[in-house]
């Protein structure tokens, strides 16, 4: 991608900024005229200040008690702290200006995460301004600090002095009918005023209702968004602890959706619910028509908002109130406390760890026979076990057996979907994606109202790097299943796919969350861990893995490999020797091999990479063949066989490098092995084709100095060895490579060496 | 302490514009900085790009013992240091990237049955070349968004370094943030 003209994308940028949001585009039509290709970098850079999900910076995030007496922006005087909020700290001020009090909110630093929400608070407040109406908390300006170098946003509002609906309930409980109408009416006459300038609220809750002797007023409307808090309100109570309380979050913005005025009527409808009934609804009472108390009338009301089809929801706040709807409308939903499938998992715990996630208990279908489903039960314990080749292919069997008999069994093909996915991930061979994807999409033709096989596509698309396809498949699923953990999980991976870090890491934490005793989240997050280097936090996750399934030898030998990264070698050997004890595993006596070449202990080890490679595990990969090849090189008289398996391993990478062309460390690889056999002419060429795509990696450089060095051609081996260092190589690294030992003792490699190690 | 004082009247030079000052300093805190780098690499967060300000930061009370010395001596140092900071980034970068030891063996990961994942090569590599071709076309951002990314400086500080007004790193830091955004790609919203 080019760069383009920067200097005028910035000066393009720079002026959008400055207007107001309905004047962008027209700006942009007069400033790109004619250049359709500015246009559009323009659009991404702004569309980038708006809804960017990077995290390039991260604020600082601590609490600001401000003084009384301080001024802030020349203008607000702090008269004192009122109380803290989820965003931040309110105080009481006066505006030395214009005189009067005003209402002082600070926002929180470290919610303005994202480098984007700047730009849309002051966008909110600029549309929030436009709002005057009895029922709404005026917002007048929006301010920005320093303090100690620390930057925070405020925001000033009228001044309210009362309780909020969220306290009163506290303390007084429900209301009378009455008092509830009014009190209901000026809440949805509030809101219409704010849809009707185009402001959704995002965040309506007794908590956010201020009243004022009779009247009640709607506070912190259109700012949620702005922090993401996500699906969890957080309130901090006066002592400060942290309250989770069920949010008043329609389903479809617990799904991420963005927010619409639908979805505030929902929140309206969970309003009146309380208001009325005095509690919030739980999982007891799932509005079942009837027994809530209320009339027949406000009950389908009540039900009406709550619909979880927004189409289905009232148009209006006032329509809310007033609607009167046909008692035969079967389109109105019992609302799902987020909470209620927690509570089933803890219930159930044992058995759904014993099943491998929540989606048994949802997939137990009413027309199968009893037979079938203690059989679907049973591939998926073998599944989630399948640290045996043997499970899987068992459990692949007892599916496609039962999809077989009965062809319209969604859940058959959902569970063997899966299946043929885990089936996969254990041996990497391509078909099996597709015999999932075919059985997925045969499930979701059956029943398309389970998450399940959504999420098996979403794996399947992620593998494939089809990552809106994927993001789609893992959105329905949510829909469908919110509380699904493996659908978090698919999630983690797919954001893992596009490097955003954050969310990834979110979306693990809300599947072990979800499934606190699914090893294989754990698993995953440990290797995730340890790739990032954090060996700490790998061990950990390693550790709590191996305890959920102490019969797997899986987690073992990734604690193992933690270790021998941390050069913690005895830890490291009873980790494998653990690991072995409970199956004996290809790589577990690979990754040993490679410890006793560590240890110099090469028969041994040639030992161990043999033994790994007759217990064939992925006998397709060259590296197998590579390390046994390594190390038997440097048993006393091994050349030879050497020789052999060095053959191996290159007719084996020489396959690999057809099917992934352009990948430097392949090709560095095949050429090291190339040399080692004496193939000069190949080694080259490979080695030639490597650095020019790659020519700016240490590794391999580096690879071409051993290759060289192997080839007897020391000058070459000299310069590539220096390009190595310049380019970030570790001398460390240098010190204890086996190829170059030869090289190191060379005259001319001291100087180098000197010189890198002044740096 | 003979360090403090050095590293202090350093930072007095290099502030009067002594370039001599300017490449002492630079020598002084690569190997303190690459040291403490290195240990937070092998042993702690993975997140290696929200932990450079903390590195810094460690770096400079390790060297000058302050502890509330003047912020603009605090301010000048994270600049040296944030160039520093971004070279250690990318050397690590780099060879977390191909990640294999020396010698030619190969760990063999068992756990990869669990963790299929499609390879993801060095953010901090992309970031690196991204900045580079930006600050070949605007020097100033590129400045910016290596002072306040690599070195954690606040606006108020790189104002102070760069001699320009509060105002203008604030534009031009959300525009080179901008940039880098849609060069790297962090295009796909699937929330």
């Amino acid at each position: 991608m080019g760069t383009g003209n920067i200097a005028q994308l910035k000066s393009i940028f720079l002026h959008a900024q400055e207007l107001e949001a309905h004047q962008v585009r027209a700006y942009l039509d007069e400033a790109c005229a004619g250049e359709p290709e500015l246009r559009l970098r323009a659009e991404a850079l702004l569309k980038h200040t708006v809804d960017g999900e990077t995290q390039l910076l991260e604020f600082k995030a601590s609490g600001h008690n401000l003084s009384a007496g301080r001024i802030l922006a020349g203008r607000f005087r702090i008269v004192k702290f009122v109380g803290k909020g989820g965003m931040g700290e309110v105080y009481l001020a006066d505006d030395l200006d214009l005189g009067g009090k005003v209402a002082l909110k600070t926002v929180r630093a470290g919610l303005l995460v994202g480098g984007n929400a700047m730009g849309r608070f002051r966008r909110e407040v600029q549309l929030s301004r436009k709002v005057t109406h009895p029922n709404i908390c005026r917002v007048f300006d929006v301010g920005h600090e320093v303090t100690d170098g620390e930057e925070f946003l405020f925001l000033t509002m009228e001044f309210l002095e009362g309780q909020t609906l969220g306290q009163a309930l506290k303390t007084s409980g429900k209301f009378g009918l009455d008092e509830a109408e009014t009190l209901l009416r000026q809440i949805a006459s509030g809101l219409d005023a704010l849809h009707g300038q185009g402001i959704m609220h995002r965040d309506l809750k007794p908590a956010n209702v201020m009243l004022v002797g009779n009247r009640a007023v709607i506070m912190d409307f259109g700012l949620a968004r702005t922090f993401e808090t996500g699906g969890l309100d957080v309130e901090l109570t006066q002592t400060g602890a942290i309250l989770g309380t069920p949010a008043y979050m329609a389903p479809e913005q617990q799904l991420g959706e963005s927010a619409t005025a639908a979805s505030d009527i929902y929140a309206l409808g969970l309003i009146m619910y309380e208001v009325f009934l005095g509690r919030k609804p739980t999982l007891k009472d799932s509005f079942v028509p009837g027994e809530t108390g209320l009339s027949v009338e406000w009950e389908r009301r009540v039900l009406r908002c709550l619909a979880r089809d927004p189409a289905n929801r009232p148009p209006s706040a006032r329509d809310a109130l007033t609607g009167v709807f046909d008692p035969e409308v079967a389109e109105v939903e019992a609302p799902k406390p987020p909470s209620r499938r927690k509570y089933l998992a803890y219930g159930a715990a044992a058995l759904l760890a014993l099943a491998g996630g929540l989606a048994l208990l949802k997939m137990q279908p009413q027309s199968a026979g009893a037979n079938v489903n203690d059989e679907i039960s049973r591939a998926r314990v073998l599944l989630y076990r399948y640290f045996k080749t043997k499970n899987i292919d068992e459990a692949v069997g007892i599916l496609g057996k039962i999809v077989n008999d009965q062809p319209n069994l969604a859940v058959g093909h959902s569970a063997l979907a899966n299946a043929y996915l885990v089936q996969y991930r254990s041996t990497k061979k391509a078909p099996l994606l597709l015999h999932a994807k075919e059985e997925a999409d045969r499930a979701i033709e059956l029943d398309g109202e389970t998450a399940d096989p959504h999420t098996t596509l979403g794996f399947v698309y992620t593998e494939q790097g089809k990552i809106d396809l994927a993001g789609a498949e893992l959105r329905q699923a949510m829909k469908l299943d919110p509380r699904n953990a493996e659908t978090q999980w698919g999630l983690a991976q797919l954001y893992k796919s596009q490097g955003r870090k954050v969310d990834m890491d979110l979306a693990i934490q809300k599947a072990i969350d979800l499934a606190p005793d699914d090893w294989r989240y754990r698993q995953w997050l440990g290797a995730e861990y340890r790739e990032r280097r954090n060996f700490d936090a790998a061990i950990t996750q390693f550790k709590i893995a191996a305890k959920l399934i102490p019969e797997s030898p899986v987690p073992l030998n990734s604690l193992g490999m933690v270790y021998f990264f941390q050069e913690r070698l005895p830890e490291a050997e009873k980790a494998y020797m653990e690991s072995l004890k409970i199956e004996e595993r290809a790589a577990t006596l690979s990754n040993l091999g490679v410890m006793r070449h560590r240890q110099r202990k090469f028969e041994e080890a040639s030992a161990l990479h043999e033994r790994a490679l007759k217990l064939g595990g992925s006998g397709e990969s060259y590296l197998w063949w590579a390390n046994l090849a390594v190390s038997q090189e440097r048993v006393p008289g091994g050349k030879l066989k050497a020789l052999v398996t060095y053959r191996k391993a290159i007719e084996l990478a020489e396959a690999r490098a057809i099917q992934t062309p352009n990948a430097p460390n392949i090709l560095s690889d095949l050429a090291s092995y190339q040399a080692a056999v004496g193939d000069k002419d190949r080694a080259i060429l490979e080695i030639r084709k490597a650095i020019a795509i790659g020519p700016d990696s240490p590794d391999v450089a580096r690879r071409a100095a051993e290759t060289y060095e192997i080839l007897h051609l020391r000058d070459e081996a000299l310069l590539w060895i220096t390009k190595a260092l310049e380019l970030g190589y570790s001398l460390k690294d240098l010190q204890t490579n086996e190829d170059l030992a030869g090289l190191r003792s060379d005259p001319r490699y001291t100087k180098i060496e000197g010189r890198f190690k002044e740096k | 302490m003979q360090e403090e004082e050095d590293i202090t009247g350093l930072l007095h030079r290099f502030q009067a514009g002594d370039d001599d000052a300017r490449n002492q300093l630079i020598e002084k805190v690569y190997d303190e900085l690459k040291q403490i780098a290195g240990r937070y690499m092998r042993r702690e967060r993975g997140d290696h790009t929200l932990q450079a300000t903390a590195l810094v930061n460690e770096a400079y009370l390790k060297l000058t013992h302050a502890h509330g010395g003047a912020w603009q001596d605090r301010a000048h140092f994270f600049a040296v240091a944030s160039r520093i900071m971004r070279q250690i980034l990318v050397d690590h970068a780099r060879q977390h990237v191909a990640g294999k030891r020396g010698g030619g063996v190969h760990l063999l990961p068992l756990d990869e049955a669990v963790a299929f994942s499609p390879e993801k090569s060095g953010q901090i590599l992309q970031l690196d070349d991204a900045l580079t071709r930006l600050a070949s076309e605007d020097e100033r951002v590129g400045q910016i968004v290596e002072l306040r990314f690599f070195g954690g400086l606040s606006v108020e500080e790189t104002a102070e370094v760069l001699k320009v007004a509060k105002r203008t790193v604030e534009r031009e830091w959300s525009f080179g943030r901008a940039w880098l955004r849609t060069e790297l790609g962090h295009t796909a919203n699937v929330q």
